[in-house]
Protein backbone atom coordinates (compact mmCIF):
# COMPACT_ATOMS: atom_id res chain seq x y z
CA UNK A 1 0.00 0.00 0.00
CA UNK A 2 0.90 3.66 -0.77
CA UNK A 3 2.27 5.66 1.92
CA UNK A 4 3.42 9.63 1.96
CA UNK A 5 3.99 11.67 5.36
CA UNK A 6 5.71 15.28 5.91
CA UNK A 7 7.30 15.69 9.26
CA UNK A 8 8.00 18.99 10.22
CA UNK A 9 11.21 19.62 12.62
CA UNK A 10 10.05 19.67 16.37
CA UNK A 11 6.77 18.62 15.59
CA UNK A 12 5.79 22.62 14.74
CA UNK A 13 2.74 23.36 13.06
CA UNK A 14 3.40 27.23 13.07
CA UNK A 15 5.53 29.64 11.95
CA UNK A 16 6.07 33.30 11.90
CA UNK A 17 6.54 34.80 8.99
CA UNK A 18 9.83 34.79 7.18
CA UNK A 19 10.98 32.22 9.58
CA UNK A 20 12.92 29.31 8.22
CA UNK A 21 10.90 25.88 7.98
CA UNK A 22 12.30 22.74 7.93
CA UNK A 23 11.61 19.02 8.08
CA UNK A 24 11.56 15.46 6.27
CA UNK A 25 9.18 13.80 4.05
CA UNK A 26 9.00 10.08 3.89
CA UNK A 27 7.50 7.65 0.77
CA UNK A 28 6.85 4.05 0.78
CA UNK A 29 5.16 2.96 -2.91
CA UNK A 30 4.65 0.01 -4.71
CA UNK A 31 7.30 1.00 -7.51
CA UNK A 32 9.96 4.17 -7.77
CA UNK A 33 8.15 7.25 -9.06
CA UNK A 34 8.98 9.27 -12.28
CA UNK A 35 8.35 12.36 -9.74
CA UNK A 36 8.21 13.25 -6.07
CA UNK A 37 8.01 17.09 -5.30
CA UNK A 38 6.87 19.44 -2.20
CA UNK A 39 4.87 22.38 -2.68
CA UNK A 40 5.19 25.13 -0.20
CA UNK A 41 1.74 27.40 -0.80
CA UNK A 42 -1.71 28.87 0.26
CA UNK A 43 -5.24 28.93 -0.95
CA UNK A 44 -8.10 30.29 0.48
CA UNK A 45 -11.27 28.62 2.22
CA UNK A 46 -14.73 29.35 2.56
CA UNK A 47 -17.58 31.64 0.29
CA UNK A 48 -15.37 33.14 -2.34
CA UNK A 49 -14.41 30.91 -5.55
CA UNK A 50 -10.85 29.69 -4.24
CA UNK A 51 -7.34 31.44 -4.91
CA UNK A 52 -4.19 30.02 -4.26
CA UNK A 53 -0.72 30.57 -4.84
CA UNK A 54 2.43 28.12 -4.94
CA UNK A 55 5.20 29.98 -2.88
CA UNK A 56 8.04 27.66 -4.14
CA UNK A 57 8.47 24.01 -4.99
CA UNK A 58 11.30 21.88 -3.92
CA UNK A 59 11.71 18.48 -6.16
CA UNK A 60 13.34 15.43 -5.22
CA UNK A 61 15.91 13.81 -8.06
CA UNK A 62 15.80 10.06 -8.71
CA UNK A 63 13.42 9.21 -5.76
CA UNK A 64 13.05 5.59 -4.94
CA UNK A 65 10.47 2.80 -3.94
CA UNK A 66 10.79 4.07 -0.02
CA UNK A 67 12.68 7.41 0.25
CA UNK A 68 13.42 9.98 3.38
CA UNK A 69 14.71 13.07 2.21
CA UNK A 70 15.14 16.32 4.11
CA UNK A 71 13.78 19.75 2.92
CA UNK A 72 14.40 23.44 3.57
CA UNK A 73 11.82 26.56 3.17
CA UNK A 74 12.01 30.44 3.89
CA UNK A 75 9.06 31.47 4.56
CA UNK A 76 8.05 34.66 3.25
CA UNK A 77 6.65 37.84 5.38
CA UNK A 78 2.88 37.38 4.00
CA UNK A 79 0.15 36.58 3.58
CA UNK A 80 -0.73 35.80 6.85
CA UNK A 81 -3.39 32.73 8.02
CA UNK A 82 -6.06 34.07 8.83
CA UNK A 83 -9.62 33.21 9.55
CA UNK A 84 -12.96 36.09 8.90
CA UNK A 85 -16.27 35.46 8.71
CA UNK A 86 -16.38 35.07 4.77
CA UNK A 87 -13.04 34.28 4.02
CA UNK A 88 -9.64 31.95 5.59
CA UNK A 89 -6.51 31.87 4.02
CA UNK A 90 -4.85 28.57 4.66
CA UNK A 91 -0.75 27.65 4.23
CA UNK A 92 -0.07 23.48 3.55
CA UNK A 93 2.38 21.50 2.25
CA UNK A 94 2.01 19.09 -0.54
CA UNK A 95 3.79 16.25 -1.23
CA UNK A 96 3.40 14.99 -4.95
CA UNK A 97 4.46 11.94 -6.82
CA UNK A 98 3.70 10.87 -10.64
CA UNK A 99 3.67 7.31 -11.36
CA UNK A 100 2.46 6.41 -9.03
CA UNK A 101 0.27 9.32 -8.48
CA UNK A 102 -0.05 10.04 -4.93
CA UNK A 103 -0.78 13.13 -3.04
CA UNK A 104 -0.94 14.11 0.99
CA UNK A 105 -1.02 17.60 2.31
CA UNK A 106 -0.40 18.98 6.11
CA UNK A 107 -1.46 22.53 6.83
CA UNK A 108 1.12 25.08 8.85
CA UNK A 109 -0.17 28.89 10.27
CA UNK A 110 2.10 31.82 9.02
CA UNK A 111 1.20 34.49 11.00
CA UNK A 112 2.92 36.95 13.58
CA UNK A 113 3.14 34.92 16.90
CA UNK A 114 2.31 31.46 15.30
CA UNK A 115 -1.20 32.18 15.85
CA UNK A 116 -3.87 32.20 12.90
CA UNK A 117 -4.95 35.81 12.85
CA UNK A 118 -8.97 36.07 13.45
CA UNK A 119 -10.94 38.69 12.28
CA UNK A 120 -14.82 39.31 13.61
CA UNK A 121 -17.35 41.67 12.28
CA UNK A 122 -16.94 45.59 13.50
CA UNK A 123 -19.47 48.70 13.33
CA UNK A 124 -19.48 51.33 11.76
CA UNK A 125 -19.08 54.50 14.46
CA UNK A 126 -21.89 56.65 14.75
CA UNK A 127 -23.58 55.61 11.94
CA UNK A 128 -27.13 57.09 11.17
CA UNK A 129 -30.05 54.36 10.89
CA UNK A 130 -31.79 55.28 7.71
CA UNK A 131 -35.43 55.46 7.17
CA UNK A 132 -35.52 52.61 5.11
CA UNK A 133 -33.82 50.69 7.24
CA UNK A 134 -36.43 50.41 10.31
CA UNK A 135 -38.61 48.01 8.02
CA UNK A 136 -35.77 45.56 6.83
CA UNK A 137 -34.45 44.76 11.31
CA UNK A 138 -33.80 41.14 11.43
CA UNK A 139 -36.60 39.86 12.84
CA UNK A 140 -37.91 43.14 14.79
CA UNK A 141 -41.56 44.44 13.62
CA UNK A 142 -42.07 47.45 12.13
CA UNK A 143 -43.94 49.42 15.37
CA UNK A 144 -44.69 48.05 18.45
CA UNK A 145 -47.43 45.70 19.88
CA UNK A 146 -48.15 45.81 23.85
CA UNK A 147 -49.27 41.99 24.93
CA UNK A 148 -51.17 41.97 27.61
CA UNK A 149 -50.91 39.28 30.21
CA UNK A 150 -52.40 38.52 33.49
CA UNK A 151 -52.57 41.12 36.39
CA UNK B 1 -27.15 52.89 -36.43
CA UNK B 2 -25.57 55.32 -34.20
CA UNK B 3 -26.94 55.39 -31.22
CA UNK B 4 -29.04 58.49 -30.34
CA UNK B 5 -26.91 60.56 -27.62
CA UNK B 6 -28.61 62.70 -25.04
CA UNK B 7 -28.66 66.57 -25.82
CA UNK B 8 -25.99 68.44 -23.86
CA UNK B 9 -26.20 69.58 -20.52
CA UNK B 10 -29.10 66.76 -19.47
CA UNK B 11 -29.34 64.18 -17.26
CA UNK B 12 -28.69 60.99 -19.36
CA UNK B 13 -31.11 58.61 -17.79
CA UNK B 14 -30.10 54.79 -18.37
CA UNK B 15 -33.65 52.61 -18.28
CA UNK B 16 -37.36 53.69 -18.21
CA UNK B 17 -37.46 52.27 -14.96
CA UNK B 18 -38.37 54.87 -11.85
CA UNK B 19 -35.57 53.56 -9.62
CA UNK B 20 -32.66 53.56 -12.33
CA UNK B 21 -34.07 57.65 -12.86
CA UNK B 22 -33.54 58.24 -9.09
CA UNK B 23 -30.38 56.57 -8.93
CA UNK B 24 -28.89 58.64 -11.77
CA UNK B 25 -30.48 62.02 -10.26
CA UNK B 26 -29.48 61.00 -6.61
CA UNK B 27 -26.00 61.07 -8.73
CA UNK B 28 -26.10 64.02 -10.33
CA UNK B 29 -27.26 66.11 -7.30
CA UNK B 30 -24.30 64.70 -5.22
CA UNK B 31 -21.95 66.91 -8.06
CA UNK B 32 -22.58 69.78 -6.66
CA UNK B 33 -21.18 68.06 -3.20
CA UNK B 34 -17.99 69.61 -1.33
CA UNK B 35 -15.03 68.04 -2.59
CA UNK B 36 -12.77 66.36 0.02
CA UNK B 37 -8.96 66.10 -0.15
CA UNK B 38 -7.05 63.38 2.23
CA UNK B 39 -3.28 63.19 2.71
CA UNK B 40 -2.02 60.00 4.58
CA UNK B 41 1.40 60.23 6.34
CA UNK B 42 3.49 58.65 6.35
CA UNK B 43 2.60 57.40 2.44
CA UNK B 44 3.43 53.68 3.47
CA UNK B 45 1.24 52.27 6.13
CA UNK B 46 1.79 48.88 7.77
CA UNK B 47 -0.07 46.86 10.91
CA UNK B 48 0.54 48.14 14.13
CA UNK B 49 1.45 51.51 13.14
CA UNK B 50 0.15 55.03 13.69
CA UNK B 51 -1.10 56.70 10.86
CA UNK B 52 -2.12 60.78 10.38
CA UNK B 53 -4.45 61.77 8.45
CA UNK B 54 -5.15 65.55 7.12
CA UNK B 55 -8.56 66.19 5.49
CA UNK B 56 -9.56 69.82 3.36
CA UNK B 57 -13.18 70.06 1.79
CA UNK B 58 -13.03 72.82 -0.59
CA UNK B 59 -16.58 73.49 -2.43
CA UNK B 60 -19.50 74.34 -0.37
CA UNK B 61 -18.57 73.27 2.74
CA UNK B 62 -20.87 75.71 4.60
CA UNK B 63 -23.52 72.96 3.57
CA UNK B 64 -22.13 70.07 5.93
CA UNK B 65 -24.00 69.29 8.83
CA UNK B 66 -21.46 66.31 10.52
CA UNK B 67 -18.33 64.70 9.22
CA UNK B 68 -17.13 61.10 10.24
CA UNK B 69 -14.46 59.23 8.83
CA UNK B 70 -13.21 56.61 9.64
CA UNK B 71 -10.44 54.02 8.45
CA UNK B 72 -12.27 50.33 7.53
CA UNK B 73 -11.02 46.86 7.08
CA UNK B 74 -13.28 44.23 5.29
CA UNK B 75 -13.33 41.28 3.72
CA UNK B 76 -14.63 40.83 0.11
CA UNK B 77 -15.65 37.18 -0.96
CA UNK B 78 -16.68 36.78 -4.89
CA UNK B 79 -17.89 33.96 -5.75
CA UNK B 80 -20.77 32.84 -8.98
CA UNK B 81 -23.89 31.38 -8.55
CA UNK B 82 -25.76 30.35 -12.08
CA UNK B 83 -24.63 33.01 -14.52
CA UNK B 84 -24.04 35.62 -11.62
CA UNK B 85 -20.88 36.69 -10.16
CA UNK B 86 -22.17 38.26 -6.53
CA UNK B 87 -19.68 39.59 -3.93
CA UNK B 88 -20.05 39.52 0.02
CA UNK B 89 -19.04 42.18 2.52
CA UNK B 90 -17.85 41.76 5.74
CA UNK B 91 -16.28 44.30 8.38
CA UNK B 92 -13.36 43.67 10.48
CA UNK B 93 -12.11 46.66 11.65
CA UNK B 94 -13.57 50.32 11.67
CA UNK B 95 -11.44 52.44 13.10
CA UNK B 96 -12.47 56.08 14.38
CA UNK B 97 -10.61 59.08 12.96
CA UNK B 98 -13.21 61.86 13.62
CA UNK B 99 -16.49 62.35 14.29
CA UNK B 100 -17.30 66.53 14.71
CA UNK B 101 -20.33 68.47 13.84
CA UNK B 102 -18.32 72.03 14.23
CA UNK B 103 -17.75 74.07 10.91
CA UNK B 104 -14.43 74.59 11.14
CA UNK B 105 -13.55 71.16 12.26
CA UNK B 106 -15.35 70.12 9.34
CA UNK B 107 -13.72 71.67 6.85
CA UNK B 108 -10.28 71.04 7.63
CA UNK B 109 -8.10 69.05 10.14
CA UNK B 110 -6.20 66.16 11.19
CA UNK B 111 -5.98 63.63 13.34
CA UNK B 112 -4.11 59.93 13.99
CA UNK B 113 -5.45 56.56 14.24
CA UNK B 114 -3.33 53.36 14.88
CA UNK B 115 -4.01 50.05 12.75
CA UNK B 116 -4.07 47.06 15.34
CA UNK B 117 -0.88 45.19 14.92
CA UNK B 118 -3.07 41.58 15.24
CA UNK B 119 -5.19 42.90 12.32
CA UNK B 120 -5.24 41.02 8.78
CA UNK B 121 -2.92 43.22 6.03
CA UNK B 122 -4.25 44.21 2.17
CA UNK B 123 -4.57 41.12 0.42
CA UNK B 124 -5.59 40.92 -3.07
CA UNK B 125 -6.29 37.14 -4.72
CA UNK B 126 -8.57 36.83 -7.94
CA UNK B 127 -11.60 36.26 -5.90
CA UNK B 128 -10.85 37.12 -2.61
CA UNK B 129 -9.81 39.99 -0.78
CA UNK B 130 -8.79 42.12 2.31
CA UNK B 131 -9.81 45.62 1.59
CA UNK B 132 -8.39 49.00 3.80
CA UNK B 133 -9.57 52.05 3.10
CA UNK B 134 -10.02 55.55 4.40
CA UNK B 135 -14.27 56.19 5.03
CA UNK B 136 -15.72 59.99 4.63
CA UNK B 137 -19.12 60.26 5.04
CA UNK B 138 -20.32 63.97 5.33
CA UNK B 139 -24.09 65.04 6.19
CA UNK B 140 -25.80 67.49 4.34
CA UNK B 141 -29.76 68.27 4.75
CA UNK B 142 -32.55 67.46 2.60
CA UNK B 143 -29.61 66.92 -0.53
CA UNK B 144 -27.22 63.66 -1.18
CA UNK B 145 -24.93 63.07 1.68
CA UNK B 146 -21.17 63.05 0.95
CA UNK B 147 -19.91 59.82 0.74
CA UNK B 148 -16.33 59.02 -0.26
CA UNK B 149 -14.20 56.30 -0.13
CA UNK B 150 -10.03 55.93 -0.63
CA UNK B 151 -8.24 52.81 -0.76
CA UNK B 152 -5.18 52.69 1.73
CA UNK B 153 -2.56 49.53 1.08
CA UNK B 154 -1.79 48.01 5.15
CA UNK B 155 1.42 46.34 4.42
CA UNK B 156 2.11 43.26 6.91
CA UNK B 157 4.16 44.32 9.66
CA UNK B 158 8.02 44.33 9.08
CA UNK B 159 9.83 40.95 9.87
CA UNK B 160 12.38 42.56 11.79
CA UNK B 161 10.15 44.11 14.30
CA UNK B 162 8.38 40.84 14.33
CA UNK B 163 11.15 38.81 16.18
CA UNK B 164 11.94 41.84 18.57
Amino acid sequence: MNHLEINLHDGREAFDPGEELTGTVHWQLDCSPQTAELRLFWFTRGKGTEDAGVVETVRFDHPLERDTRSFRFQLPPAPYSFSGKLISLVWALELVTQSPDEVTRREIVVAPGRREVELGTAEVPGRRERWYERFIRRGEPVGSVTQAGPE
Amino acid sequence: MLPQLPPKGDIFIESERGHSQRVTTYSFLALFNPRVRVTLSPGTVSLGQRVYVQWEFSGRTQVLRSLRMWLEGREEATYRRGTSTYTDKSIFAALPVVETTHAAEIASGSAGVTIPADLMHSFSGDNNKIVWALRVEGEIERWPDVSEEFPVTVLPAPVERMRA
